[in-house]
């Protein structure tokens, strides 16, 4: 059953229907061009114009030359990466939350400040400071210490929604919960995270997007390949200085970017639905 | 009797750790930091042999990002984590690491080479400071003009050898409807690219100078070169500075000259890879050096020379040594030739392309001067903020009497802090 | 069923009666320290670092010197740092404005249109590439003579439209937050679709039963539902905007020069290409401290509204 904003006439949807699909059709213009460029050959790239469609396929060609570069680590490093980082930041989060809103800390707006302020710093600070700390203390080049790295600036955000959606949730679930003799971790693991399965699962999406994308620090705290995150590999392949394959870098960002776009397209069904469905209904 | 026996002992011990320490070890390692992620692969080639050579695997480490690069090789250098040997910049860019005593001194491994007469003393003028030499080359290049050979034969022009030759072959090209010179301001730092050859073509002493502080830049020799300039863009010799140069990914400035619609690039002779790499034929590339303005100046051709250098504070310290010396060889710096096709240092090694052999050939016999570059001989503080002036007045060149104001600013705050 | 103050304060006073045993008045603490260490140890710790760096001049190699609040006061009397200000300042406003509206606009209508899942991915697809990539992506778009943008004005005989989008000022600062729009919206989408989600639906179907429908009651039901999220967003955006660095620095450096600067990008620009790093530092300390501030009194006025309700 589609919930209902108002009336629908049969022209009305046929109009939001036309302009919803020019506009994504502009929208996605960018994306498509950068598709079109990665199957182009290199001499093709450089000659013809954006708009041009490529006069063969080469994509395969451009990905192998791209893979051939040194892909491979970087892609695993980055997996583990984004899955084990946001996994433990949304779980830390939720906790943090629940403690703030749920729990009542004693000045609840210190820690919630506490914990928020660490977005508002600019990143590009962080990266001197936490080179030389990872330097002395031994996590430089380690696979723990970019993935504490990744959980500590994660939580932030995380903590933020994870806030913003436990003070949604009525009392009386709480009430309920403890009447039956509940403490406060059965409480979280078997009510209030069932309950927050839809911002839970898009904050592991975005983080881990954030985590794959990531490019400074995984250049600034690691440096040995089998430990530098599959942005830094990408980025060595396009520069001035030297000949640089403009069909296979992209092709590469594509490449590149396709986890983050296949695991939006696996977990979109827990949060897309928006406004069709109410809260009963998991 | 027993202090006898006990000496013996003691020497066995030492008689045997000796040995231990003469006999080849097991290969050491050097860390090799650098910023050119898509030359990689080339180090790959010319440095793994050096582990069967001189006993030591190199381990290299890109970063992909140049000042982030340099951001974290200078935050390690003064930590035992410094890098055993890392890619740098000449010059100025150099000089505060030398004044802090954080990088080695390698004229010894430059010694046995010139005392062989295998490599110029003269190529160390841009790692040299209070006499003695800091780095040994790895990135060498000459800032010449590209142009496509094809374009000019079909107009029936030749390479300029004067002044007026080259203001012809541009305005010939303009009238035919092709772009004679490439220029741009894409990435912030080409912008000081015209500016230095212009100056250098019409008053070189006065070049070294300015960057030396020692001239203004309200003066009128950088007024002449800017209205030069300014009328050059006026005429609409350039291409709109806006073009791609390949900072980021894409190349139109060399797809351009590749199909014919631009004439000339001045550039470093790096560039020409990604030239024939944008669909122009090796053998239709070809290169000349910018005629001075006046026949009476000295011949002279600006180079860009990056180092490599060994961080004192590095525990890899000896090692690296080791490596430079590798390096400085005949065999490795042929093998760096063949893979990137640099003017070659070593006289031993030959150059790749007819393009970069016929050219250093031209320098040798010529007596050319070699010029630093910009970017390295004058300090950073100013080249950094200068290049932003540049790329407006490249913008708007009506400004040109604004940007002066601005760039002596700039030079004068510099200045000012070294008194 | 709205998740009012006053309904919120209530059980929580009964919680906090004296004489609680102490352990479980410890409790709380162990859910909140495990992320509050993470954030002290890694985020925190630096920035006390750099807040310490703000009060010394310092190169990188050689020993930092301490010069007081010199770097503050050179700060505010350099004329960059107001062009830098202002421009930080719009992208802020701007960074709110569009992202935000458009994200809710497409939450809503996207979830009542044939096809609503194809355009709501289609939306998100930008925001899974990085910052930098769409950067470089639009900096193709944006190209004067062969960008996708300035081709399409020609063809369409708009071709006096035509610019050099990004040097020429102020145009490429628009030009880069429609770039950051394009990049952001997706996000703020999934964020309302997700709260959109959570709603009950008893007062909606309540509501329309009595009439209620379409702009109205989007205005007077469904939004106040989601303030939370409208806050989430909106808090985001504007530190979002505070930081925004990446783009900038692809697209444009933060030129031509230095006109499109923003707090960020100057603060870069001094600590890692003229290594002032005790400069850039104080640079830093000024974005962190007006964007805590804006965010400060941003949270406190809403839930001044929330108890007001």
């Amino acid at each position: 059953m589609s919930a209902e904003v108002g009336e629908q006439t049969a022209l009305g949807r046929e109009t939001r229907f036309s302009s919803a699909l020019i506009l994504t059709v502009f929208w996605v213009l960018p994306i498509a061009l950068l598709v079109m460029s990665a199957m182009k050959t290199p001499i093709e790239f450089s000659s013809t114009s954006t708009l041009t469609p490529p006069s063969s396929f080469n994509l395969f060609d451009n990905i192998a030359r791209a893979w051939a570069k040194g892909m491979a680590s970087g892609f695993v490093n980055s997996a583990i990466y984004g899955v084990v980082a946001s996994l433990i930041a949304v779980v830390l989060s939720a906790m943090a939350a629940y403690g703030i809103v749920r729990l009542r800390i004693p000045q609840g707006m210190f820690w919630f400040l506490l914990i928020y302020s660490g977005t508002i710093f600019p990143f590009q600070m962080y990266l001197i400071p936490l080179f030389n700390f990872y330097l002395d203390t031994g996590l430089y080049d380690t696979r723990l210490g970019v993935i504490a790295f990744y959980v500590a600036i994660t939580i932030p955000f995380c903590v933020f929604v994870m806030r913003g959606f436990f003070l949604t949730v009525p009392w009386q679930v709480q009430e309920a919960a403890a009447l039956d003799g509940a403490n406060s971790w059965a409480t979280f693991w078997r009510i209030m995270m069932p309950m927050a399965k839809a911002p839970l699962i898009l904050l592991v999406l975005i983080q881990f997007t954030w985590i794959w994308n990531d490019l400074l620090f995984g250049l600034v705290l690691t440096k040995s390949e089998s430990v530098r995150p599959i942005m830094v590999a990408l980025a060595g392949m396009q520069g001035v200085y030297g000949a640089s394959d403009g069909p296979s870098v992209i092709a590469a960002t594509l490449v590149g970017s396709a986890p983050t776009l296949i695991l939006f397209l696996v977990l979109q069904r827990y949060f897309v639905r928006g406004l069709t469905l109410g809260m009963g209904e998991r | 009797m027993k202090l006898k026996k006990l000496g013996l002992r003691k020497l066995g011990l030492i008689a045997a750790s000796l040995a231990a320490l003469a006999s080849p070890a097991v290969a050491q390692t050097v860390d090799f930091y650098h910023d050119k992620g898509n030359w990689n692969d080339a180090y790959k080639t010319v440095l793994g042999p050096a582990k069967d050579a001189v006993g030591i695997d190199v381990n290299l480490v890109p970063y992909a990002d140049t000042s982030t690069y340099q951001a974290a090789v200078r935050a390690a250098l003064r930590t035992p984590s410094a890098p055993g040997v890392f890619a740098w910049w000449s010059g100025y860019r150099m000089k505060d690491l030398v004044d802090a005593k954080l990088v080695t001194d390698v004229g010894e491994v430059w010694k046995k080479y010139t005392d062989a007469g295998l490599v110029s003393p003269s190529l160390a003028s841009a790692f040299t400071f209070d006499g003695k030499i800091y780095g040994v080359p790895n990135l060498v290049a000459y800032w010449v003009v590209l142009y496509n050979k094809k374009t000019f034969a079909e107009n029936g022009l030749e390479p300029p050898k004067t002044w007026e030759e080259l203001e012809k072959v541009a305005a010939t090209l303009k009238e035919k409807g092709i772009t004679p010179f490439g220029q741009t301001i894409e990435g912030r730092w080409p912008s000081f690219i015209w500016f230095q050859e212009l100056l250098v073509r019409s008053n070189p002493e006065f070049y070294a100078r300015l960057m030396t502080g020692q001239a203004k830049y309200t003066d009128p020799e950088v007024t002449a070169v800017l209205k030069t300039w300014a009328d050059w863009i006026g005429k609409g010799y350039f291409t709109d500075p806006s073009i791609a140069f390949g900072t980021s990914g894409s190349n139109a400035m060399a797809g351009q000259l590749a199909q014919g619609k631009l004439g000339m690039i001045l550039v470093g002779t790096w560039y020409a890879n990604t030239i024939v790499q944008s669909g122009l034929d090796a053998k239709d590339l070809g290169a000349f050096i910018m005629p001075n303005e006046k026949a009476d100046l000295p011949k002279s051709v600006i180079f860009e020379a990056g180092p490599l250098l060994i961080a004192s504070a590095s525990a890899q310290k000896e090692d690296a040594l080791k490596l430079a010396d590798y390096w400085m060889s005949s065999k490795a710096q042929q093998a760096w030739v063949d893979a990137q096709d640099f003017p070659p240092i070593n006289k031993d090694v030959k150059a790749k392309s007819p393009l970069i052999a016929d050219l250093v050939k031209e320098i040798n016999d010529g007596g050319y001067t070699s010029i630093n570059r910009f970017w390295e001989a004058t300090p950073p503080q100013i080249a950094e903020a200068a290049v932003d002036e540049l790329g407006n007045f490249m913008l708007h060149p009506e400004t040109a009497p604004q940007v002066q104001q601005n760039l002596q600013a700039l030079a004068d705050k510099y200045w000012a802090t070294q008194k | 069923m709205t998740a009012t103050i006053d309904q919120t304060l209530a059980p929580a006073l009964r919680r906090r009666s004296p004489g609680r045993p102490l352990k479980q008045r410890i409790v709380p603490y162990l859910y909140v320290l495990p992320a509050a260490l993470f954030v002290v140890l890694f985020l925190l710790y630096p920035m006390v670092l750099t807040a310490w760096r703000s009060l010394t001049r310092f190169d990188g190699i050689s020993d930092p010197v301490y010069v007081g609040f010199e770097n503050f006061s050179t700060l505010f009397q350099d004329p960059y740092f107001l062009l830098s200000l202002r421009n930080t300042v719009i992208w802020t406003v701007a960074a709110v404005v569009f992202p935000v509206t458009l994200g809710l606009v497409f939450a809503l209508a996207f979830s009542r249109v044939r096809w609503g899942g194809f355009f709501k991915t289609v939306i998100y697809l930008p925001a899974t590439i990085s910052a930098a990539a769409a950067g470089i992506l639009f900096s193709f778009v944006f190209n004067y003579d062969n960008g996708v943008l300035n081709m399409i004005l020609r063809a369409i005989g708009l071709g006096d439209l035509a610019s050099r989008w990004l040097f020429d000022v102020p145009t490429n600062t628009f030009a880069m937050i429609a770039t950051y729009t394009w990049q952001q919206t997706g996000l703020n989408m999934m964020l309302f679709l997700v709260g959109l989600q959570g709603l009950p639906p008893e007062p909606i179907e309540a509501a329309k039963i009595e009439g209620c429908t379409g702009w109205s009651l989007v205005r007077r039901i469904i939004l106040p539902m989601l303030m939370p999220y409208v806050v989430i967003t909106t808090l985001l955006a504007i530190v979002n905007g505070f930081k925004v660095f990446d783009l900038i620095w692809v697209m444009t450096q933060g030129g031509p020069g230095r006109a499109s600067e923003t707090l960020a990008v100057t603060m870069y620009r001094e600590g890692f290409i003229l290594f002032n790093q005790g400069y850039s530092a104080s640079i830093a300390v000024v974005i962190s401290v007006v964007a805590l501030a804006f965010s400060y009194f941003y949270l406190r006025s809403v839930l001044e509204q929330e108890a007001r309700q």
